[in-house]
């Protein structure tokens, strides 16, 4: 249920919040499935990059790095509780 | 017998991931059309969200702002009442002193200069001053024309040594003879159950009461009824420079 809720927040929150707090619910979504930055990520460029004002697509950049933190806290967290 | 087991094959993406996964690129491919056929779509649709915590914010500053902008609002309604009427106070005194002003006279000689509790001043006949008229320190009764010459008059102040003045004393009015007692200061005869402190203050009549001094020292003897009751005047017969003559025949 949390999965679900996280998920749908964090796809939503490009449209109705502000870009902090799509990071955070991003972030937060990602721990429990880790591709979700990486789309919110992508769904933001989709949405709002502008080639001239950056060089880089950030939101894709930010949506990677925000996967693969939390993919390694998930496998380091399952380690944990396997040990 | 061998047993055979088969290992399933872990699949990369199970075909609910699968079809999921299209239909989110399905609905990121729709977005990406969107924003290229018009591209300001979904910063002109979704910016005012973003900034609703802003307007929220301002919107609670501005109304405490306003609620303190109305507190300071009515203190300073409450402050320009107060000037007003000090105001209109005021003016009503200029009126009065305009109206009571009397004929200005200059001292040529006081105290020790001339005789003790008496003052010479530079008004006479000639500017409209006759015997019997009273003169003011300052809006402070000082005394009596005793005596006019064309251009100077003779002024007997109530501190003469032996002259009596009728007048108050103290907030309840309580009535005495002032008794001059030389050098601008008075002396009183009071009962000693009348309830006369030190500090109350001794008024003489006229248009109203004009205070004339306070009282600085009350003795009295333990056999006797009576006190004595000394009193500082406020207008010091020795520094004066001018005084005011008016018509008025009281005190």
């Amino acid at each position: 249920m949390m999965r679900i809720v996280f998920s749908v927040a964090a796809f939503l929150s490009p449209f109705f919040f502000p870009f902090p707090l799509a990071l955070i619910l991003s972030c937060v979504a990602g721990f429990f499935l880790p591709a979700i930055p990486l789309m919110v990520g992508v769904l933001v460029d989709v949405l709002y990059y502008v080639p001239e004002a950056s060089l880089l697509p950030l939101g894709t950049l930010s949506g990677v790095a925000l996967a693969v933190g939390c993919s390694v806290v998930r496998q380091f967290v399952k380690a944990r509780i396997i040990t | 017998m061998k047993t055979q087991y088969f290992r399933k094959p872990k699949r990369f993406v199970t075909p609910v991931q699968g079809v999921a996964i299209a239909g989110a690129l399905g609905v990121l491919f729709i977005l990406l059309l969107i924003r290229l056929i018009v591209p300001g779509f979904f910063v002109t649709m979704f910016s005012p969200f973003w900034h609703l915590g802003n307007q929220l914010s301002d919107a609670s500053a501005l109304e405490e702002s306003t609620a303190s902008k109305l507190a300071r609002l009515k203190s300073l309604e409450a402050e320009n009442e107060t000037l007003r009427n000090e105001n209109r106070l005021l003016k009503a005194n200029v009126e009065e002193d305009t109206f009571e002003q009397g004929i200005i006279a200059g001292v040529i000689a006081r105290p020790p200069l001339a005789p003790y509790d008496v003052l010479i001043v530079g008004a006479g006949s000639a500017d409209g001053v006759y015997e019997g008229m009273r003169v003011f320190s300052r809006h402070i009764p000082v005394g009596v024309v005793e005596s006019v010459a064309e251009r100077s008059s003779r002024i007997v102040l109530f501190s003469t040594t032996g002259k009596t003045t009728d007048g108050w004393v103290g907030e309840k009015r309580h009535p005495i003879s002032l008794r001059g007692n030389g050098a601008g200061t008075f002396e009183a005869d009071v009962a000693r159950e009348s309830g006369v402190i030190e500090g109350d203050q001794v008024y003489l009549p006229g248009a109203g009461s004009y205070p004339v001094g306070v009282v600085v020292k009350i003795e009295s003897e333990p056999s006797s009824p009576r006190a004595v009751v000394s009193v500082r005047p406020f207008a010091n017969p020795f520094t004066m420079t001018s005084v005011s003559i008016l018509a008025s025949p009281s005190p």
